[in-house]
């Protein structure tokens, strides 16, 4: 079971020329993977990194900035929701496509 | 079929222009993203879950085969090499780059083809019959009426910033295969008692949260009047349709909070004031529409073929798609055939670009050059003729497209739901799938017979769930996918809207509950010429609800 200290936040939005989705990195860019993406575990930090992310809506790099949750499974971060889920990894259903293609890390259809 | 006039393409192209440049604009910080957002989805560009998403508007499900080509080298040149058919009878791409959908609208409208109004709250593309032009039960086609509508609500300056989308079919036939009572207007091909042509009107249907059966607010409209009286319409719901709720905001809403005698007197009146003004049809202009629309040049042949009597009494698969997906056409030796996009366990309307290029080549070879796309997500080639069945269901099989289920189980509507779709709230595509695998069997599926299944990922209802003879609608329930069944609804003349059968249930468990529903019906159906919708209606929903939860 996750207690409420396993969770923590991860800020992400999709690029603004090919739409894909992307994760603040540590390096206060932008990665495609959650695994290198900044993970915060206080509401002054996360705020602290909003406010850095949306210079890059207003900089016209990246659109939809927003916060998610996310827990540390297996030395891994996986968001809780599902739609983050698929977000995160491609279409369930086509485990050829998104990034899920390129780290074979797909959700099994019935997950 | 319609060809652009100068008009057209001076239209489409000034706007391809213009969506360029407001895309350059976009990229270069020129425009913030919320002064760009209203202008990408006027030109029906989405974001989406995984990416941006280009719909493109297929007017009336009507194309030639130069356009269906280009539609499949677009997957392929600019999308991921596939691309998806909707309820709509529309296509969306599911990948592509901000920065090359000006390039894409240039290879549509290099074809006569757009995206322009498929979202927003405008007038959308007008929807018809798949079959209109071809089917046996027709009584005239309604595809000149769908593109003079298509001509009047194109950037219409009044109906532009409607406080709703606003959709709009129309049926040639009394078979109604364009579910007009689920849409915001329907017109319905009639002839009054001298023979003159018209329309049945219906007002205030549709799907989404609050599913609502169209009203009749005129029993027979005259065809000169077509766009006079649908104009009053949009003039009364533009004028007393809510804004201050978006949820409540489609005509069906005020409809049912008006009362349809008190619309049908707003519409009435205004449509008196301008029924003999610039929007009265000349009698001459619909027959010049309707000469794009002549049929082609149908040879005189025989009303049956003994080579494809040979070839159906040899192999099963082609006996039985000829029974499942060719429809009797207007011409003696012809028929419409029904390509499913529903092959077993794929993902409903989803087709790779080579299988869009090899049907454009059937189209092209075999129904003179004509194709269309069903709202249930299937490819139609209209005007075959019966010695080419076998050589196209050959092709077919080529491509893995052959599947005999139209109008079975396995021919299922899906939106694409989680997957893909930022509204929704689970997974459609996956149950479609299970269902398909559970129901694969053709000997399976023919003892079942005509059932309509229809999924939607979230209470948009872009799957049509509430008018599936077994509709599945995807629910989050704490972060879980739960799956409400509805049974009884239906789309076509007999329209309704199903009625929910209990709580729902888990991905995992929904195809078993169908099977459990489909044997219920196959163990109380009175013959097996009884179809599911029949027999629902016969018994309501007691012995379904039993078979499911065990109580009464």
């Amino acid at each position: 079971m996750t207690g409420q200290s396993d969770i923590s936040k991860v800020i992400t939005a999709n690029m603004l020329e090919g739409g894909l989705v992307v994760y603040r990195s540590i390096a206060e860019g932008w990665c495609f993977t959650l695994a290198e993406a900044a993970h915060y575990r206080d509401d002054h930090s996360l705020s602290h990194a909003l406010d850095a992310a949306l210079q890059d809506v207003t900089n016209d790099v990246v659109v939809d900035v927003y916060a998610l949750d996310v827990v540390r499974e297996n030395k891994s971060l996986e968001p809780r929701t599902l739609k983050e889920k698929i977000r995160s990894a491609g279409p369930t259903v086509r485990v050829d496509l998104g990034k899920q293609a390129e780290t074979g890390s797909y959700l099994a259809a019935g997950e | 079929m319609y060809r652009y006039d100068e008009f057209d393409h001076g239209f489409v192209s000034e706007r391809v222009a213009q969506f360029a440049d407001q895309v350059q604009r976009r990229l270069d910080g020129d425009l913030t993203e919320d002064q760009f957002k209203p202008l990408r989805l006027m030109n029906g560009v989405y974001l989406q879950l995984h990416a941006y998403m280009l719909r493109v508007a297929i007017p009336y499900g009507t194309l030639n085969s130069t356009q269906m080509r280009v539609l499949g080298e677009i997957a392929r040149d600019f999308d991921k090499g596939y691309a998806h058919w909707t309820t709509r009878q529309n296509l969306q791409y599911n990948w592509p780059k901000l920065a090359d959908i000006p390039e894409i609208l240039r290879r549509l409208a290099s074809v006569e083809m757009h995206a322009i109004q498929t979202s927003g709250n405008c007038i959308r593309n007008v929807t018809t019959d798949h079959f209109a032009g071809a089917a046996a039960d027709e009584i005239d086609d309604p595809r000149p009426y769908a593109e003079i509508l298509r001509q009047w609500s194109s950037n219409h300056p009044e109906f532009s910033f409607l406080p709703r989308k606003f959709k709009i079919a129309v049926t040639g036939a009394p078979n109604d295969r364009a579910a007009i009572q689920l849409h915001d207007i329907g017109l319905e091909v009639a002839r009054d008692v001298e023979g003159r042509l018209g329309f049945v009107v219906w007002v205030g249907g549709g799907q989404g949260r609050t599913p609502m059966l169209a009203k009749k607010i005129r029993e027979f409209l005259p065809e000169e009047h077509l766009l006079s009286y649908i104009e009053a319409i949009l003039r009364v719901y533009n004028m007393y349709g809510r804004r201050d709720n978006k949820y409540k905001a489609r005509i069906k809403i005020l409809v049912h909070e008006t009362g349809i005698e008190t619309l049908k007197a707003d519409v009435e009146a205004e449509w008196e004031r301008i029924r003999d003004g610039v929007l009265k049809l000349p009698v001459e202009e619909v027959r010049r529409i309707e000469a794009y629309f002549a049929p082609p040049q149908f040879k005189t042949l025989p009303l049956t073929d003994k080579n494809l009597e040979m070839a159906s009494a040899s192999n099963p698969s082609f006996a039985r798609w000829v029974d499942r997906n060719t429809h009797a056409h207007k011409q003696s030796g012809y028929r419409s055939v029904t390509i499913s996009a529903k092959p077993i366990g794929g993902i409903p309307g989803d087709m790779s670009a080579e299988q869009i290029e090899a049907i454009s080549d059937l189209g092209r070879d075999y129904s003179f050059d004509e194709l269309r796309i069903s709202h249930e997500q299937n490819v139609i080639l209209p005007h075959v003729a019966l010695m080419d069945l076998k050589t196209i269901f050959d092709a077919l099989v080529e491509i893995d497209l052959a599947e005999g289920n139209i109008g079975l189980i396995t021919d299922i509507i899906a939106c694409p739901g989680l997957d893909y779709c930022a509204l929704a709230t689970a997974r459609s595509i996956p149950v479609a799938q299970e269902l398909s695998k559970k129901f694969g069997n053709p000997d399976r599926q023919k003892e079942i017979g005509n059932l309509k299944v229809k999924i939607s990922g979230c209470i948009n209802a872009c799957g049509h769930h509430h008018v599936g003879h077994i509709g599945i609608l995807g629910l989050d329930r704490k972060g879980e996918e739960v799956y409400q069944i509805t049974l009884g609804g239906s789309g076509d003349e007999n329209a309704a809207i199903g009625t929910i059968i209990g709580r729902g249930f888990k991905g995992e468990d929904v195809a078993d509950a169908v099977e459990t529903i489909v044997d219920t019906y196959i163990g109380l159906r009175q013959g097996d010429d009884e179809p599911f919708i029949d027999a629902y209606r016969r018994v309501g929903q007691a012995p379904f609800k039993e078979a499911l939860y065990g109580t009464v």
